[in-house]
């Protein structure tokens, strides 16, 4: 390769804006070493990064800071560094080299996680983020700030930020020099950023729309133990990013027969009313009308009923047929369509692409293995329990991120 | 008129026979009930869509205006909602829209049209008289040249220049400066009398009142009338209140008697009209709830809330009780000093938008892909 014109030298890039490092160029993140998989200096600084999310006061209003701390703790890297490491024991694991990561337009604080993992993996990075400002993004880019200045001078080259407006030459200039491309922000972005070639060696991680929903036992709910803390799970799960996070629950299927379902139902969404309400979830007016907008929407499309709850904090209507089982609803912030199926196998025929995160109550993991095996979905990534549809882990969207973004070589002499 | 008539229980000439705004609230209650309750059922059997709403939402007894069940004016622009057969649509009224949004579009057969003129006749007699002045356009004349495309913008100005006469426009089609040919001849003519002039809140403040100001120039008029709509959005951007308004359009225009009027192209005819009071008036054709978005309950008169809209016009589209869009309070019930009865308030502004968070950039528009549609 070291005949070919660096792509990164051509013109395009003068006009890019480095975040960060502050005053900095991109040419030492061009010009660095990769880093060993699991360096002392990134674990350092994850590790840093991680102590700053959890402790600044500042970053109490952003929760999913707080939880990307949480993420970041030495004994949670730790714990993928063992499963990471065990999986081809053998083998030499070796960063790609250059990653180009591109942000979701609201600075959604996801892309982070991809960052990190391609920085404990060894590989360089440049990260392309939105220009709309928003105030968790800021507050972000501070930590990331603060700890890269504090890190060992390794950490200081091996990742860059940069915004730069719609500029095709840009992207294709950092598309041919990635070895891999990391891009976040739906169906559109991906489209978009897909217009751009990568080079022969290039390779691609993409975060294209998703669509989650949660299936639960509908006996396993009526008689289960703590229906509040079941309620304050599922609460979690959706309303937490207003159910627009790709892995938040918009549907919810029950698993039994219609007495059951009946009986799961009343008393299920009234606990969620009520706990979304105790959450201190920000209500906006704006919300209450996109939901009767899209309780009409629902209407006249045919085949449901709404069901009555005390207050606008969630809308819930009820589908009389399966056939619309995974149609994006057209409003989120506690908008919900219920279906029942009287078995799992009923569901598989529904299943697209595009499921990712399944909640599930009630159902044992066997059943989940069965259901898989028997009938091979094309969807479905996750099947996570109440509570932890937001928690983000290095196994997402149905790839090992780490290995995604190393090689391996097979080592047998 | 027939369609209009047609509609069994409808008792729609009680209404053109009642006084504007003479009626006390229990009467104007007694009649208004019935009407909607007329038309809800007429819209539920007429209108598909709007049947499998009510039906969906759980509202299947018998309407009155407290509980009239409304729709979102959003829903106009994202579906045809229409109470007559296409055959019977005499014209579509559509509505600028917000930037990126689908335009509402409104199907007007003929009957409902001829109700929406002549209500519209009534309720601005009540504040500009019943004698045809000579009428002042601030806007570019273009505006209202197509008829055939009738945007809310040129139907407005199209729909009140018929309470005028000898119409000149202020504004020129290039660029919207001041005419000001056109303005000296219409303002020679007119020395010292009486005129009428419309136009849109921002563009008369814009385009009118500021350049009058700037150019240091005052109209001849006395005791003219000013009437404008369209909202005070951009203008409270630039902190322009009502009073401010008022003061500069006697300042700069002689326009002793300033009319503000709140309406919607999902409801022409039935308007809210700004008396000499500063308040906004219900005539006896339409009314105004204040909801509580968290449970859509009547909020108590003072209390802030989503404003409701309820006008006894709409009968070729489902469009007699909406939800709005806009914030309001209600300021009173047949108590206002101008003497007129009837439920007044004030506009407070837009629903302020929601912010939207999650991993993708593009959930905020999907097409909605219909259960089972």
């Amino acid at each position: 390769m070291a005949d070919q014109p660096d792509p990164l030298r051509t013109d395009p890039l003068d006009s890019v804006e480095l975040v960060l490092p502050r005053a900095g160029s991109l040419a030492p993140v061009r010009a660095a070493r990769p880093l060993r998989p699991f360096s002392p200096e990134v674990l350092g600084f994850v590790d840093d990064l991680g102590r700053r999310l959890r402790s600044d006061p500042a970053l109490r209003p952003f929760p999913e800071l707080v939880a990307l701390g949480f993420w970041a703790r030495r004994a949670s890297v730790e714990r993928l560094r063992a499963r990471f490491e065990g999986a081809w024991p053998g083998a030499v694991r070796m960063p790609r080299g250059l990653a180009f990561h591109v942000a979701p337009a609201n600075v959604d604080t996801i892309f982070v996680y991809s960052l990190l993992l391609s920085m404990l993996a060894g590989n360089r990075n440049i990260v392309r983020i939105s220009s709309r400002a928003r105030p968790q993004g800021d507050q972000l880019l501070t930590c990331l700030a603060a700890a890269v200045e504090a890190a060992a001078p390794a950490v200081g080259t091996s990742f860059a930020i940069i915004r730069y407006p719609h500029d095709d030459g840009i992207t294709a200039a950092l598309s041919a020099a990635a070895d891999i491309r990391v891009v976040w922000g739906g169906d559109a972005s991906v489209a978009a950023i897909r217009r751009a070639p990568l080079g022969p060696f290039g390779t691609e991680l993409v975060f294209p729309d998703r669509w989650s929903l949660a299936v639960f036992d509908a006996a396993a709910v009526a008689a289960a133990p703590d229906l509040p803390g079941l309620a304050r799970r599922f609460v979690n799960d959706s309303l937490w990013f207003g159910q627009n996070a790709c892995s938040s629950p918009r549907a919810l299927v029950w698993v039994g027969d219609e007495g059951a379902r009946e009986a799961a139902s009343r008393a299920f969404w009234a606990a969620v009313e009520a706990e979304s309400d105790a959450a201190g979830i920000e209500w906006a007016d704006a919300h209450a009308v996109a939901k009767l907008v899209g309780a009409c929407l629902e209407a006249i499309g045919g085949g449901v009923v709404q069901l009555p709850t005390p207050s606008n904090r969630i809308t819930v209507l009820r589908a009389e047929r399966l056939s619309g089982l995974g149609h994006h609803p057209p409003a989120g912030d506690g908008f919900f369509l219920e279906y029942r199926v009287d078995s799992l196998a009923e569901l598989a025929p529904h299943v697209a692409r595009n499921w990712q995160t399944l909640v599930a109550h009630g159902i044992p993991a066997e059943a989940w293995r069965a259901f898989l095996a028997s009938h091979m979905p094309h969807g479905i990534d996750r099947i996570v329990p109440p509570g932890a549809a937001l928690d983000f882990d290095a196994l997402w969207d149905g790839v090992d991120l780490l290995t995604a973004l190393t090689r391996l070589v097979d080592l047998r002499v | 008129m027939s369609e209009a008539t047609d509609i069994p229980g409808s008792r729609i000439e009680a209404f053109l026979e009642a006084p504007v705004f003479g009626l006390p609230a229990a009467e104007k209650r007694a009649l208004l009930d019935a009407e909607l309750a007329a038309l809800t059922a007429h819209h539920r059997a007429s209108c598909p869509a709007y049947a499998a709403i009510l039906e969906t939402t759980g509202h299947t007894a018998p309407a009155d205006s407290r509980n009239a069940p409304f729709l979102p004016v959003t829903l106009f622009k994202l579906h045809d909602l229409l109470s007559v057969p296409r055959e019977a649509v005499f014209k579509t009224m559509t509505s600028s829209g917000t930037t990126g949004q689908a335009p509402s579009r409104i199907f007007l057969d003929a009957g409902t049209a001829a109700l929406q003129t002549r209500v519209l006749a009534r309720i601005m007699a009540e504040f500009i008289g019943t004698r045809r002045l000579p009428m002042l356009v601030i806007d570019h004349p273009s505006v209202v040249k197509d008829r055939r495309s009738f945007s809310a913008r040129g139907a407005g100005i199209l729909g009140m220049m018929t309470f005028g006469r000898a119409h000149r426009f202020a504004l020129r089609d290039d660029g919207m400066a001041i005419d000001w040919d056109a303005l000296e001849a219409f303002a020679e003519a007119n020395r010292g009398q009486s005129v009428l002039a419309f136009g849109f809140t921002f563009m008369v403040w814009k385009h009118f009142l500021e350049p009058l100001a700037k150019a240091g120039r005052r109209l001849p008029f006395d005791d003219a009338i000013l009437v404008h709509s369209g909202g005070w959005k951009k203008l409270e951007a630039e902190a322009v209140s009502n009073e401010r308004f008022r003061a500069e359009a006697l300042a700069r225009g002689g326009f002793a008697r300033v009319h503000n009027f709140y309406g919607m192209v999902e409801q022409t005819g039935s308007v809210f009209v700004e008396c000499e009071q500063g308040r906004l008036h219900a005539p006896v054709f339409a009314d105004i709830r204040v909801r509580d978005s968290r449970t859509w309950a009547e909020v108590p008169h003072g209390t802030p809330g989503i404003v409701q809209v309820l006008s006894v016009l709409p009968r070729s589209y489902p469009g007699h009780s909406l939800l709005t869009e806009d914030m309001g309070v209600i300021t009173g019930e047949d108590d206002c000093a101008c003497g007129r009865l009837g439920r007044t308030f004030r506009i407070l502004g837009r629903i302020p938008r929601a912010e939207v968070r999650g991993c993708s950039d593009t959930f905020a528009a999907p097409a909605p892909a219909l259960a089972d549609g």
